[in-house]
């Protein structure tokens, strides 16, 4: 059975909805910028900042002043509503599976430092699942309903999830997605790692420092054969492959070989009825530390060998937005099929010492039919995920 | 989906203890009654394990002496709240930001040191969706068990006194515990059978009609007995498996693993979890 992607949404800070995003992507303009973001109170911080604030999401999206939102909410209310907007309130099982590790945590850290009012329970907001609820009400959907937090691998679970429960025959369409909002916690959690760099992060480099955070949100709309006849709409990818394994080896780390990683690259494959000269893009986790480029780099090495296809990360044009980054990356890989154009690896110079790889350096025009999509996170978790025209 | 094993520490009993009858000696009890650590997770280790971690991983043990697991799930709505709040007053103090903290506040640390500590590489997931966040594993698990794999799959949450004192929830009955079970779609040997997860959706006090409606619409057989209870403050539900084991998000566990226990004695067990005022979580368990 297919799984149909019909539609994406997606607010980063590369771009405001799709169209945007599409634009920007190959505009050389990167979205981290170094800010004196209030909510994360570092000085001459870079991070990938979504440009509206809380006051200009809610007004865009006309919601009531007289509850409390989170910023994750209002970004995936944002990129929900966009990605939903070619469905209608067709009698099919539809269902809803979010994905964030912050949730509302930008509320509860002005609740604790008294900068809002204790009338507020921060408690409603906190929990991870209160985008998914807040969603889920706006767009009517109620037949399942989910919050998956697998820290930087959560939305590709997701969108991975999703796609099992069509197969299995439990939904017909389901919008899956992540958001994470930038927030004091994640910004001094990976700086106490001592991973979070002080420039620009280069995903792949050789001197590369580090992770720079952003934030955001991006879902996809997955529906079955049987949904297409009824809502009518045209594909623009399908979901073709994914896996999900555990390195079961550090609660932070990945082991060095990448042995899961190789692991779940190659159930992908193999689940899609693809070799590896069939992939045409990889877009990496790459996310600019030492360790995470270092395993996954020797990770794409002994899956692919001389095979091994272009690949960039992205991160390196939206930063690290966590839960969000899978969905994130899928739409951006549907961006990469649609236009036919590999994504330059930005900010990158030197090749590492110990794999000489190196990565798409020019924006080139390709025939990009088939992309792998990598997420990797703490806890050890690796998801795969492969895209097709 | 059959169920071939479970362990649960919970306030009302520790890890291979039978649910005691006093009902009402429970109230109040924050904490649960936790085991000794030691035959399954080495001093060293423990030491860097938050509460809730090592319920998990003990009870996630000791169902490995019982049966080996593809994949590992879990449902934890709060997830590592101790270690999230020990962070949160780190910032807040603007004192040397410890990563240990940070690192062990990941909805996902039960679920990646079940894995670490199991030696286990295969599928790995966390559902965090609230009171509903035990279902969802379940159900994850159901379509696991459909592909062919035997799953681990559990419910954990940690009390943490200075986050319900800070959401003024402290006179509330809350507590905290882990439930786990070994899963399959293998008939043979097993305790019970998971027929049905899904969701009712009725308002508080109308569960009974809800699924007796629901049950009609789907044409099953109503569940001869039904164990309500609530994961969330609110409403009481009145006499259910909530008052046994306290209120927390993932305690539709609590639930099913009551339900294994009580199953000999009924044909069918409609588990219904109050979640939010306009839904309730529902399982059914029937005889294997």
């Amino acid at each position: 059975m297919d799984i149909h992607i019909t539609n994406s949404g997606i607010v980063s800070a590369i771009g405001d909805n799709f169209l945007d995003t599409k634009e920007k992507l190959y505009s050389g303009q990167g979205g981290i910028t170094q800010s004196n973001y209030s909510v994360a109170d570092c000085e001459n911080l870079y991070a990938g900042q979504v440009s509206k604030n809380n006051e200009e999401l809610a007004s865009e999206l006309g919601l009531s002043s007289d509850r409390l939102w989170s910023r994750t909410s209002l970004l995936a209310l944002k990129a929900g509503r966009e990605a939903w907007s070619n469905q209608k309130g067709h009698i099919l099982r539809t269902g809803l599976i979010h994905a964030t590790t912050v949730g509302g945590m930008d509320i509860s850290e002005q609740r604790y430092s008294g900068s809002i009012s204790s009338e507020w329970s921060a408690a409603g907001q906190h929990s991870c699942n209160a985008a998914a609820d807040s969603l889920a009400e706006d767009l009517d959907i109620s037949d399942f309903v989910t919050t998956i937090s697998t820290a930087c691998s959560s939305a590709a679970n997701a969108i991975m999830m999703g796609a099992r429960m069509i197969r299995a025959g439990m939904l017909d369409r389901v919008l899956v997605g992540g958001t994470d909002s930038l927030s004091k916690f994640t910004v001094q959690g990976f700086n106490a790692l001592m991973i979070y760099s002080y420039e620009h992060c280069k995903p792949f480099d050789e001197n590369r420092k580090g992770l720079n955070l952003g934030e955001g949100s991006a879902f996809l709309v997955l529906e079955s054969d049987a949904s297409l006849k009824v809502t009518g709409n045209e594909p623009i990818g399908r979901l073709v492959g994914w896996s999900n394994t555990n390195d079961a080896f550090h609660a932070t780390a990945s082991s060095a070989d990448g042995k899961a990683s190789k692991k779940a690259i190659q159930e992908a494959l193999a689940q899609a009825k693809l070799h590896c000269g069939d992939i045409d893009y990889i877009n990496a986790h790459g996310t600019g530390t030492d360790n995470n480029d270092s395993s996954e780099s020797h990770a794409m090495i002994s899956v692919f060998g001389e095979q091994l296809p272009p690949f960039s990360s992205t991160k390196a044009l939206t930063g690290h937005t966590l839960a969000a980054a899978g969905s994130i990356e899928a739409a951006i890989s549907l961006i990469a099929m649609q236009e036919g154009k590999l994504i330059k690896a930005h900010n990158w110079t030197t090749p590492m010492k110990e794999t000489a790889l190196i990565p798409v350096t020019k924006e080139a025009p390709a025939q990009i039919n088939t992309v792998l999509s990598n997420s990797f996170g703490f806890g050890g978790n690796n998801t795969c995920l492969i895209f097709s025209k | 989906m059959y169920i071939h094993a479970t362990h649960s520490i919970s306030r009302a009993q520790s890890l291979g203890d039978k649910v005691g009858g006093n009902n009402a000696a429970l109230k109040g009890e924050k904490l649960a009654a936790y085991p000794d650590y030691t035959t399954y997770i080495p001093a060293s280790i423990r030491r860097r394990m938050s509460v809730g971690v090592r319920m998990g991983v003990t009870c996630a043990k000791a169902l490995g002496e019982l049966g080996s697991a593809h994949s590992v799930i879990v449902g934890t709505g709060m997830g590592c709240i101790i270690e999230s709040v020990n962070f949160m007053n780190d910032i807040k103090a603007a004192s040397a930001v410890s990563p240990t903290s940070f690192i062990q506040s990941v909805h996902n640390t039960v679920a990646g040191q079940i894995a670490i500590n199991m030696q286990n590489t295969g599928y790995n997931m966390t559902f965090s969706h609230g009171g509903f966040s035990f279902e969802s594993a379940l159900k994850d698990a159901q379509i696991l068990c459909q592909e062919g794999q035997a799953v681990l799959v559990g419910g954990v949450e940690e009390y943490s006194e200075t986050y319900a004192e800070f959401e003024g929830m402290n006179n509330e009955d809350l507590s905290e515990g882990a439930s786990f079970f070994n899963v399959s779609s293998r008939e043979a040997g097993a305790i019970a059978k998971v027929s049905l997860i899904d969701h009712l959706s009725c308002t508080p006090g109308g569960e009974e009609t809800a699924l007796l409606n629901y049950t009609q619409a789907k044409g099953i057989v109503a569940p001869q007995h039904i164990s309500k209870g609530q994961s969330v403050p609110g409403a009481s539900m009145g006499d259910g498996y909530s008052d046994i084991c306290g209120i927390y998000m993932s305690n539709a566990a609590f639930g099913l693993y009551l339900a294994c226990q009580q199953i000999k004695d009924h044909n069918s067990i409609a588990i219904v979890n109050r979640f939010n005022d306009h839904n309730c979580g529902l399982t059914i368990v029937a005889k294997p």
